[in-house]
């Protein structure tokens, strides 16, 4: 108790030197923060928006869909088949989708598109891009990618044909009205999306009530694995498949794999530097202090005590800048989370080449803050063990003899 | 030098025509007893068709008007999400008519012999009648009963030029009627891929002809597809210019 009191007096006899020594610890811990804020931030946002937009936690099929891609292998009647996966337990939404490839037509021109259908469970930002409801009812009208658009030459209120293969290879062919086009940050996305609700796609494809994908959401979306398990055994045998977001998105998961391991490159060299830092602020202290600390054992201190006087203070300097940082780094990644960077000019067009919306977005999750103040932490104590060895190995009559810096 | 010449020939037909003409005679008169009731150069017709898919089916009616093997129109009557579709062949070309987007499309004459509306059945197979005797060799291979009802059995081998998918074709023929009662289609492996067989043979006008007919694909189960004919005109009055593209999108 007494080593407590004497350490904290300690830290704020000489407080420059403490701030000095936390304010590294301030640097390593923010920028540490930042790095990995962002990482995460960015990836589970393109991953969340991905199962928010366009993926579910779970995907049920028919057999054989994700081979063929094609609309024979729709599901025709998805109201049983909806009521068993709803009962199931840690569903919280289904929703059903109609794809099915088309050829848009406008004049001459011609363009490959993939008609999406939705329904009214679908995820809110998609439903947002739908003519809105009473215009549903009005008539065969259709909202789509603004890049397909252009590419047709057709505005609002034009009126565009589609072509396709109907269900069990009928020919599908309507007029349909454009009363929606809008902007996907996505191009690929953008240059072929064209949206519908679903009963109307459903009557184009010549299976009212049908669906090629049943969309599942989970209350949690690390329980998927667990689902896709327990349900696959129910819907095997009714000729279903049945995936999860992991299997989809496998191709950008990897994606984000690589990423991650590049940030970690990144992230391991910032801590050597910001080690040197904090190194360079304790070997400073012990050289200010060695006279000090000879002088405390000539009057009779144990050495064993000094060190945990020492090491002590290390943990309150370590400490106090531990939490300035975090109250450094806290506003500075909320503001950003919830005001994301959006890119523009060339670095944009770069991220819309791979298919990734140019915004950065930083996460306030926990687990940032947490791993990286374990991080700087450890590194710390590591570091400032190296000054108790270094008071273990003080020949203390010498150090006492020393003049005072 | 001219016995050189000779056996040239000879070679030559060997080498280059091995199956035309060939056949035996017997099976030859069986076939031609079969397919005289289609020797006819207009036909005008009344379909409807049942596509039976596991777990799904679909009718449809359509209306054929055919003149000998140059022309054709198929027009769809039923049901309404199709209906006032039309097809047109003329010679080689193909067109597809579709009036929901008021826009004539021509077609691949490749697309003949495609499943035609998700059928099992072609368009070939809807619209051309005859060519089981022109296009093929024919053997007999005796007999059998079929449903009780005997039959000569004939195997139809393609001829080298003709338009056709299969190694073999073996069909049998109802002894009393000459009707063709059964088809099977073999593909190159030797394996059945499809089957049709044809019932209700009753008349229509002076011909004996199936008001029913049944195509089960073999490699896959649970689908088929049935057409029962309701209507055949043979030779029916056709005003000049009825298989054209004005003509198609009139048809009601």
């Amino acid at each position: 108790m007494l080593l407590l009191k004497l350490a904290w007096r300690n830290s704020w006899r000489n407080s420059r030197r403490s701030i000095i020594t936390a304010a590294t610890v301030v640097t390593a811990l923010f920028f540490a923060v930042m790095l990995e804020s962002l990482n995460k931030g960015v990836t589970d946002y393109l991953i969340d928006n991905e199962i928010n937009l366009y993926t579910a936690h779970l995907e049920v099929h028919r057999e054989g869909y994700l081979q063929k891609r094609n609309i024979d292998h729709a599901i025709a009647h998805t109201h049983e088949l909806g009521s068993i996966l709803l009962s199931f337990r840690g569903v919280s939404t289904i929703s059903r989708r109609m794809e099915m490839l088309v050829l848009a037509s406008q004049g001459d021109q011609s363009m490959p598109g993939m008609l999406v259908g939705i329904d009214k469970a679908a995820n809110q930002h998609l439903k947002k891009l739908l003519p809105s409801e009473d215009h549903i009812l009005a008539g065969r009208k259709v909202s789509m990618g603004k890049g397909l658009a252009e590419k047709l030459g057709l505005s609002l209120g034009d009126s565009v044909v589609l072509i396709g293969q109907s269900y069990y290879g009928r020919i599908a062919a309507d007029i349909f009205l454009v009363s929606n086009i809008f902007d996907v940050p996505i191009k690929d996305i953008n240059e072929r999306i064209i949206l519908a609700p679903i009963e109307l796609v459903g009557d184009f494809a010549g299976i009212p009530g049908g669906a090629t994908s049943i969309l599942v959401t989970m209350h949690d979306r690390e329980m998927a694995d667990e689902a896709q398990k327990d349900l696959y055994s129910i819907l095997v045998n009714s000729g279903f498949e049945i995936t999860t977001w992991k299997d989809i998105l496998s191709g950008r998961l990897s994606a984000f794999k690589f990423r991650r391991a590049g940030t970690m490159v990144f992230k391991g060299i910032l801590y050597i530097i910001l080690g040197f830092g904090i190194l360079g602020a304790i070997l400073l202290t012990y050289h200010e202090r060695r006279h000090e600390c000879g002088m405390l054992m000539a009057m009779g201190l144990k050495r064993s005590k000094l060190a945990v006087m020492l090491l002590l203070e290390m943990l309150m300097v370590a400490g106090f800048g531990i939490l300035a940082g975090i109250f450094t780094v806290l506003p500075v990644v909320s503001f950003f989370y919830h005001k994301p960077i959006r890119l523009t000019g060339e670095l944009a067009l770069a991220m819309e080449q791979f298919n990734v919306e140019p915004l950065l977005v930083m996460s306030n999750h926990f687990s940032v803050f947490l791993t990286n103040i374990l991080m700087v932490f450890s590194l710390t104590l590591i570091l400032s063990g190296l000054s108790l060895g270094m008071v273990i190995r003080l020949k203390w009559i010498r150090a006492a003899n020393s003049n005072k810096l | 030098m001219r016995v050189g010449l000779c056996l040239l020939f000879l070679f030559n037909l060997l080498l280059f025509h091995p199956e035309d003409n060939a056949g035996d005679e017997a099976a030859r008169q069986i076939m031609r007893r079969a397919v005289e009731r289609f020797d006819v150069d207009a036909i005008y017709a009344e379909f409807t068709m049942k596509v039976i898919r596991p777990g799904w089916e679909s009718d449809m009616r359509f209306k054929v008007w055919t003149n000998t093997e140059e022309y054709a129109l198929v027009l769809i009557t039923d049901p309404p999400r199709e209906r006032g579709q039309a097809f047109l062949k003329r010679g080689d070309d193909l067109w597809h008519w579709i009036p929901s987007i008021d826009k004539t499309i021509k077609m691949s004459a490749a697309l003949l012999s495609q499943p035609w509306m998700g059928s099992d059945f072609s368009l070939n197979e809807l619209i051309r009648n005859s060519s089981m005797a022109n296009d093929y060799a024919h053997f007999d291979l005796g007999s059998d009963t079929l449903n009780g009802i005997y039959c000569h059995v004939l195997e139809l081998r393609p001829n080298q030029t003709a338009p056709v998918v299969w190694e073999s074709i073996r069909m049998w023929i109802d002894v009393d009627h000459f009707d063709q009662l059964q088809l099977g289609y073999y593909d190159h492996s030797g394996q059945m891929a499809q089957l049709l067989q044809a019932s209700g043979f009753q008349k229509f006008g002076d011909r004996r002809m199936p008001s029913r007919m049944e195509m089960t694909p073999m490699n896959k189960s649970g689908s088929k597809t049935i057409i029962e004919i309701e209507t055949y005109q043979f030779n029916p009055i056709l005003e000049p210019g009825f298989f054209s593209l004005q003509n198609m999108r009139r048809l009601r």
